[in-house]
């Protein structure tokens, strides 16, 4: 048997076991270096395995491994990619941050690798309890990376309130998945699929409650409506590039399940596949959008509209089937441009606010362009992106959404979802008008050599924000490059092979 | 080169103001110039080889986004081949208007912040995003340039605007993008539409064209596309960003604004709005007469009122776009055609009126009617272009406003005399309120720097012209004049190009109660103003 579609999964896993292993000293910056390198190495590895799986075959492909349990298809290969990217670009970030905020714990190593390795099992599993592994090595791992910033009181509370959340939504998920092993005697998504169609329609309470639970299990991991308490506390105590990670990879990992239980004939009936889904669509957007509007903070105005982004991608699923793809398309799209955007957002974020995160509140960020002219650029594309504004790739998908959800006869979706981008655009833009047209209050940065945390003075920042500044420059420029669709500097997707990808991972699930 | 012609017009202020960031700083203002100038050249290339026929010219199509069926589709003709020629001259113009100077030195454009890099590629690709609007024929890459427009006018007013300029500046961008957001939805109906009929994803204006849709469909889409375009005119009730972002925002700014970017909401419906949907056009065509014509007499009135002569200019640009609404709803060749003129003219006169208020500003900090008097004392040149320019907005025969207003009175009055009655009260408001303003600016005792509070000694001395302004001034003023007395080589060009529209409305055209018969007495035939070269006007049966 050939293991080699494996690679990228293995190596993340063995990647993450070593560095356990490797330590190294905790408070040397060579060992720090080293281990960093070590880490994005492995994350590099392991995108070259998913992009050699990926262009190494010419179409659609499916390989099975372990009795069907694990698939590796176009789908799964699209996501291990999307999420490895992510990887990287957090590791980017967070380097220069841990180092400048005292947090270079090795365990941020294998932790985060950890996380990924759970988000590429999430990715490519066809079977219930492989999901519930993956999905369970994700979150504990992310739960711990939420409290890293361990001498801070809010991590320690959103550490706190994401486990004991956490636990009852993967208790409601393992909850589903014995009843759906109880009314279909398996826990292979065929099989189950091939039962619930022998069904008559709707009508098997078991199946009802099944998948009731299991949607509310994977609603709370990606912060629908009324499971999105945990997001705006949880997204404010961790460390930004932390949260860029989270808001990014966490959702892009629990999508790929959902897609795969929609396409894979799970999610079916009017009730699930259109009322349910349609209703969490709604209420997630007017939810987190109005909350945004009202928030103080950057970093809770973009949890709470991470929230009404879930409401976006959630139009495109609605009423998907396998006959009628095109919205599910369209939130693959839609969901890479999210992704890129809120880690660029969030790199912004860690750069401006410096150090301890002190510059949150948004009044703090009044001229914040004539300070880092830059960075206040990229986070402005980034902001336009999450508005939908061309030519960011952002407004690709979300025009690619609408339109699907037109197609599909959902008039009155699309029309909710147009009055809520409107919406959206106040608070987005307040951040813009802010760093770029207010005069600046203080003058100059924050004096960095005289504050203390938890009783120790803290070197000043000096270059160590770079890695911020890449990685938000990097993420700007692939929005624009994603949203204006060519394919003739070769180096970058444009919007028309990332559409042309996205078509070919939801082809390869049909 | 020629046959990618109108790509280069859209592409080459882009991709100019992107090379602004890798050349020095110093560069920046010589560069753009030098950029906007090139452009000009372009826009005369396409100019001088219009033909006066109705067929779509230039024609090029290349695919951009294939899977879905959105193309690259530029094509140009006698309507919008002005409006980019307008734009491509305004630009330089706009350039060189800008004095580079350290933030905060006196004399300078509002001077607050300094006019770098980023302020000339601003001017550029707000050029360049209102081109490419201009010169599209598939909806959503027309909606990308609509969109894309917003941001240079919304960051040059932000940025380097004046007093108050945050909350102009908010308020300009949301009304515009509510406006917007609800033509996408229309845009997007409209692709899924032709999906449905055709089995193939396109979002052309001539597939758009090929439809059919129910009246209910129809008036949802048209309310749609006019929430976009009456906001970036503005008609009546939706121009309340216009006083604050007009005053706030600095010359160069401003000039691009009020000369092409409110164009834009005209012309939008002129092409997209009407054409694509002439029944619940001409059924609530009488309707947004009514707020066009409200929106004459509101803009002169309030005109009338003001005591800074920027926002008075701001007053009256809102009242002349109403006039030129006005001439569009006409549906008919003389009134349709009198406004695509107007708009160049109005385009000239407005723009020269901005340019020689901020020449003002820079000399003494302020544009309060109260601060000037006997300017034609003190710089005569200045004040001879004021005057010119202002007796062109007014619609002074001889000059070019007269000859769009005379030929949307006509038009209007063939469609319905009550709001052509009305507006030709807003005329005579117009030379009211221009001529009150230039009684107190340019003429009079000269009062100007003994009388100004505290600061004289400070001041510059008022000078007149310099050559640098007056090389801005003096191709408008021209202009002005050559319009004026020879307008058969623009209308030439326009007429074919409305005709064709006209006769594409006709053809959509499905039974409906036709005012526009019951107007003219009842006769069978529809009958349309026909405009002669020579300049008589002559009675065609239509039809």
């Amino acid at each position: 048997m050939d293991y080699l579609p494996l690679m990228p999964f293995l190596v993340v896993t063995g990647g993450g076991l070593l560095s356990l292993l490797l330590m190294g000293p905790r408070k040397q910056t060579a060992a720090a270096i080293g281990r960093y390198t070590f880490t994005f190495g492995v994350l590099l590895t392991a995108l070259l395995f998913a992009l050699r799986q990926w262009f190494g075959q010419s179409g659609a492909f499916r390989l099975n491994f372990f009795g069907g349990a694990i698939v590796i298809d176009n789908f799964s290969t699209f996501f291990a990619i999307l999420v490895l990217l992510c990887g990287l670009v957090t590791v980017l970030v967070a380097l220069p941050y841990a180092h400048q905020e005292r947090m270079d714990h090795p365990e941020l190593h294998s932790l985060l690798l950890f996380a990924i390795s759970g988000m590429l099992l999430l990715g490519s599993s066809k079977d219930l309890l492989v999901l519930f592994l993956g999905l369970e090595i994700m979150s504990l791992a992310i739960y711990a990376l939420v409290g890293l910033r361990r001498h801070d009181l809010k991590a320690n509370e959103a550490t706190l309130k994401y486990i004991l959340l956490g636990a009852f939504s993967s208790a409601f998920l393992l909850y589903g998945i014995a009843l759906c092993y109880g009314f279909s005697g398996s826990t292979q998504l065929d099989r189950i699929a091939t039962v619930i169609s022998s069904l008559p329609p709707g009508s098997y309470p078991l199946y009802l409650l099944a998948l009731s639970l299991l949607l509310a299990g994977l609603a709370f991991k990606i912060a629908a409506f009324p499971f999105h308490m945990w997001a705006p506390d949880v997204y404010e105590g961790a460390a930004s590039p932390i949260t860029g990670f989270m808001a990014a990879a966490v959702k892009v990992a629990a999508f790929a399940m959902l897609l795969r239980l929609a396409l894979g004939e799970l999610i079916t009936g009017e009730f699930f596949a259109v009322n349910v889904i349609w209703w969490l669509s709604v209420l997630s957007m007017f939810v987190g959008n109005t909350l945004a509007l009202v928030q103080q903070s950057v970093k809770r105005m973009l949890a709470y509209s991470s929230i009404a982004h879930t409401g976006y991608l959630l139009v495109g699923l609605t009423g998907v089937t396998t006959q009628q793809p095109d919205g599910a398309t369209a939130a693959l799209v839609y969901l890479v441009a999210y992704a890129i955007t809120s880690i660029g957002a969030f790199a912004c974020v860690t750069y401006l606010a410096q150090r301890n995160e002190q510059l949150l509140r948004l009044e703090d960020w009044a001229g914040m362009a004539r300070r880092h002219p830059w960075i206040a650029s990229a986070m402005t594309i980034c902001l336009l992106s999450l508005i939908g504004f061309p030519p960011t790739v952002g407004f690709f998908g979300k025009y690619l959404l609408f339109s699907a959800a037109i197609q599909s006869g959902q008039l009155t979706l699309a029309l909710l979802g147009i009055l809520n981008s409107i919406l959206a655009i106040w608070y987005y833009l307040r951040v813009v008008v802010v760093m770029m047209m207010k005069e600046p209050v203080t003058t100059g940065p924050v004096a960095p050599s005289e504050e203390k945390i938890a009783g120790k003075s803290l070197p000043p920042p000096g270059g160590l924000r770079w890695g911020a500044g890449i990685g938000a420059i990097y993420a700007a420029l692939f929005l624009i490059w994603a949203g204006i669709g060519t394919f003739t500097l070769g180096i970058f997707p444009g919007a028309v092979p990332l559409f042309n990808w996205a078509w070919l991972s939801i082809a390869s699930l049909l | 080169m020629s046959e990618h012609l109108l790509a280069w017009l859209i592409f080459w202020p882009l991709v100019a103001g992107a090379l602004l960031f890798v050349l020095p700083k110093s560069w920046a203002r010589t560069w753009a110039l030098l950029a906007a100038l090139g452009e000009f050249g372009l826009a005369i290339a396409l100019a001088g080889n219009l033909q006066p026929t109705p067929s779509w010219q230039f024609t090029e199509r290349w695919s951009w986004i294939l899977p879905l069926g959105i193309t690259f589709h530029l094509a140009s003709d006698g309507i919008s081949g002005f409006l980019v020629m307008t734009t491509a001259a305004l630009t330089p113009l706009a350039i060189l208007a800008t004095v580079v100077a350290p933030a905060g030195t006196p004399g300078t454009n509002h001077a607050r912040r300094e006019f770098g890099r980023a302020f000339f590629f601003w001017i550029l690709a707000f050029a360049g995003s209102m081109i490419g609007a201009l010169l599209t024929l598939d909806l959503l890459v027309f909606y990308v340039f609509w969109e894309l427009m917003l941001l240079p006018a919304f960051f040059l007013v932000g940025i380097w605007g004046g007093e108050q300029r945050v909350p102009a500046t908010v308020k300009f961008a949301l009304m515009t993008l509510v406006g917007s957001l609800t033509m996408l939805l229309a845009i997007l109906y409209i692709g899924v539409r032709i999906h449905d009929t055709t089995g193939a994803w396109s979002f052309g204006y001539e597939q758009a064209l090929g439809l059919s849709f129910s009246r209910k469909e129809e008036i949802w889409l048209f309310f749609a596309f006019m929430a976009a375009f009456a906001v970036k005119i503005p008609l009546f009730p939706l121009h309340p960003w216009l006083p604050g972002a007009y005053t706030a925002a600095p010359t160069a700014a401003v000039l691009l604004m009020s000369a092409v970017m409110a164009k834009l909401g005209v012309y939008g419906l002129l092409r997209f709005a009407i054409p694509m949907f002439p029944n619940a056009a001409f059924g609530f065509g009488g309707l947004f007469m009514a707020l066009a014509t409200i929106g004459i007499l509101y803009g002169a009135l309030l005109a009338l009122g003001q005591g800074d002569i920027k926002r008075l200019i701001a007053y009256s640009s809102f009242s002349h776009l109403g006039w030129i609404t006005l001439g569009i709803l006409a549906f008919n060749l003389v009134g349709v055609t009198g406004a695509v003129y107007q708009m160049l003219s109005h385009a000239v006169a407005t723009g020269a009126l901005f340019l020689l208020v901020g020449m003002l500003w820079e000399r003494a900090q302020s544009t309060d009617i109260k601060q000037f008097s006997g300017l034609a004392t003190v710089a005569p040149y200045l004040a001879t272009c004021f005057v010119i320019v202002s007796l062109a907005s007014l619609g002074l025969p001889g000059l070019n406003g007269f000859i769009g207003e005379f030929m949307i009175l006509l038009g209007a009055w063939g469609r319905s005399p009550w709001a052509a009655g009305f507006g030709a009260v807003g005329v005579v408001l117009g030379a009211a309120y221009l001529l009150f303003l230039l009684q107190r600016t340019m003429f009079g005792p000269v009062k100007l720097h003994e009388e100004a509070p505290g600061q004289s000694a400070k001041r510059p001395a008022f000078a007149d012209l310099s050559w640098r302004e007056a090389i801005v001034v003096l191709p408008l003023v021209s202009l002005t004049v050559i319009m004026g007395v020879w307008p058969a080589p623009f209308l030439e060009r326009i007429e074919p190009a409305v005709r064709q529209l006209l006769l594409i409305v006709e053809a959509r055209r499905t039974a409906m109660p036709d005012s526009f018969i019951a107007v003219n007495n009842g006769q069978p035939s529809r009958r349309l103003w026909d405009e002669a070269h020579q300049g008589s006007y002559v009675w065609i049966t239509y039809r």
